[in-house]
């Protein structure tokens, strides 16, 4: 079946049919040609399809898009506006996180959701917040460093 | 790929019983669909229909009072148990049992009531919620009905509810006076995994009550309430009473994440750890 599903993606309002059967995530990449967003699990198990969905970090793997009618949609391409990136993003280059790439849009996801609800995270806040993101390059200590970075930067560290 | 489906989101609880009711085919229930939509995308199995659950409003309440204890409706996720001062003061254990689920992403989508449906024998709210004291609040066509949690679960991945039904939430008992509760996991690593083992423990010496409940070593969770055990004999002697009522109520099986034996151990290692660590070595 299909029906007309109506929400926000990265401040955009998006009116459109779907199919009851598609996941978010296939809509975003497919219809809405943002492919930032990656499909690594198709399960919940890696995080690399993390968006935010009204103000949480979610994955879109499992989310059914008529699911996302109504809500409003953070992924990464809303995070920079041509070549101007988010602090996030910029520490993440800064402190060597990024190796092949294919987790870091889902890693910046998470990290924006946590710092939002929680500017001065401890190592095992940040730990816990990227336990569902799986990264097969770079060791995580980076990582770990860069959402340190981008919270010092954002000043929630004193 | 998800087979065809027809997806119907109600607004209130009558008009999803009515649904149930009315649709043909294979019907599910859709709440965080953390079970549900890896199943479906699995193929291992696809709904006629789905119906999504998360527009009722009823299903949202999280309410606590002294005299009726918690009431945790069908929508509640296990990250808001977390960040819920009142659950943190109250029931830590539970906050102890969903940081143990999965992963935050995960855990800010899926419900405590789909935990409990979807059956799974290593669910990680079963224990805690068992030796706490719950009952499944029901809806169905034929009026309500309250089941106690240990006759819920009937066998691995099935629940006593019958057709056309659906649980409202889940009503937890007032906090025993004095009580202390933790809920130990057994998984294959640190981070997000099913448990291999859970063991969930409660005691209070001011009321004289010893709990135990067990996820993932038998088809369903496993409780014991062992009172009276601690009551009747030395705490040497209920101890040792209580490890082997551990070990002949449970029936692990070796599957990928653990062998029967090591479940077995590990059931008896956490149940004695829980042991000293919420009744405390001495007499009794
Ligand atoms: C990556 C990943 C990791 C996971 N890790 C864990 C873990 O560590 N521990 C663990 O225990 N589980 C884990 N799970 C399984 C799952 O997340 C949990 O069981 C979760 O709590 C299910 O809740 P849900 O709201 O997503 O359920 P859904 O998928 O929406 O529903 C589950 C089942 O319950 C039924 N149902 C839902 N609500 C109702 C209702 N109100 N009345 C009647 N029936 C209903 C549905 O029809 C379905 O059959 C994990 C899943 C994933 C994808
Ligand atoms: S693709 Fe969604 S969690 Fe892996
Ligand atoms: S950088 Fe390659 S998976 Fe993380």
């Amino acid at each position: 079946m299909k029906r007309t599903i109506s929400l926000t993606v990265n401040n955009r309002p998006y009116t459109f049919e779907v199919d009851d059967r598609k996941t978010l995530l296939e809509v975003l990449r497919k219809r809405l040609s943002l492919t930032g967003t990656k499909e690594g699990c198709g399960e919940g198990e890696c995080g690399a399809c993390t968006v935010i969905m009204d103000g949480q970090a979610v994955t879109s793997c499992l989310i059914l898009a008529v699911e996302a009618d109504g809500t409003d949609i953070e992924t990464i391409e809303g995070q920079s506006i041509d070549e101007d990136i988010s602090d996030v993003q910029q520490a993440f280059i800064d402190e060597g996180a990024v190796q092949c790439g294919f987790c870091t849009p889902g890693m910046v996801m998470s990290t924006e959701a946590l710092l939002r609800r929680n500017p001065n995270p401890s190592d095992e806040d940040i730990r816990v917040a990227l336990a569902g993101n799986l990264c097969r390059c770079t060791g995580y200590y980076t990582i770990i460093d860069a959402v340190k970075n981008a919270a010092n930067k954002r000043g929630g560290k004193k | 790929m998800i087979r065809d489906l027809a997806y119907h989101k109600p607004d209130t609880i009558k008009e999803t019983i009515e649904l149930l009711g009315s649709c043909e085919g294979k019907t599910s229930l859709l709440a965080g669909g953390t079970d549900l939509v890896v199943n479906m995308r699995k193929d291992a199995y696809h709904p006629d229909n789905v119906i999504d659950v998360k527009g009722i409003e009823e299903l949202k309440r999280l309410e606590y009072s002294e005299d009726e204890g918690l009431y945790l409706g069908g929508l509640v996720t296990c990250n808001q148990l977390i960040f819920s001062e009142m659950i943190n003061e109250k029931y830590p254990v539970l906050v102890e049992a969903c940081k143990k689920h999965s992963s935050h992403q995960i855990r800010n989508r899926a419900t405590v009531v789909g935990n409990i449906c979807g059956a799974s024998p290593g669910a990680d709210l079963a224990p805690a919620l068992l030796v706490l004291g719950t009952e499944v609040d029901v809806v169905g066509p034929n009026g309500e009905r309250l089941i106690p949690l240990v006759d819920f679960f009937t066998g691995v991945k099935r629940n006593a509810l019958e057709e056309g039904e659906i649980v409202r939430g889940l009503k937890v008992a007032s906090p025993i006076k004095g009580y202390k509760a933790n809920y130990s996991k057994k998984a294959r690593i640190k981070g997000p995994d099913l448990s291999a083992v859970g063991v969930a423990g409660l005691a209070s010496r001011e009321e004289g009550v010893v709990r135990f409940a067990f996820g993932a070593v038998a088809p369903t969770p496993v409780y014991l309430d062992v009172s009276d055990l601690f009551a009747e004999k030395d705490y040497k002697a209920a101890k040792e009473e209580l490890m082997e009522k551990v070990d002949a109520s449970i029936s692990p099986i070796t599957d990928v994440r653990s062998t029967e034996k090591y479940r077995r151990r590990i059931a008896g290692v956490y149940t004695r750890r829980l042991l000293e660590e919420l009744w405390g070595e001495g007499d009794k």
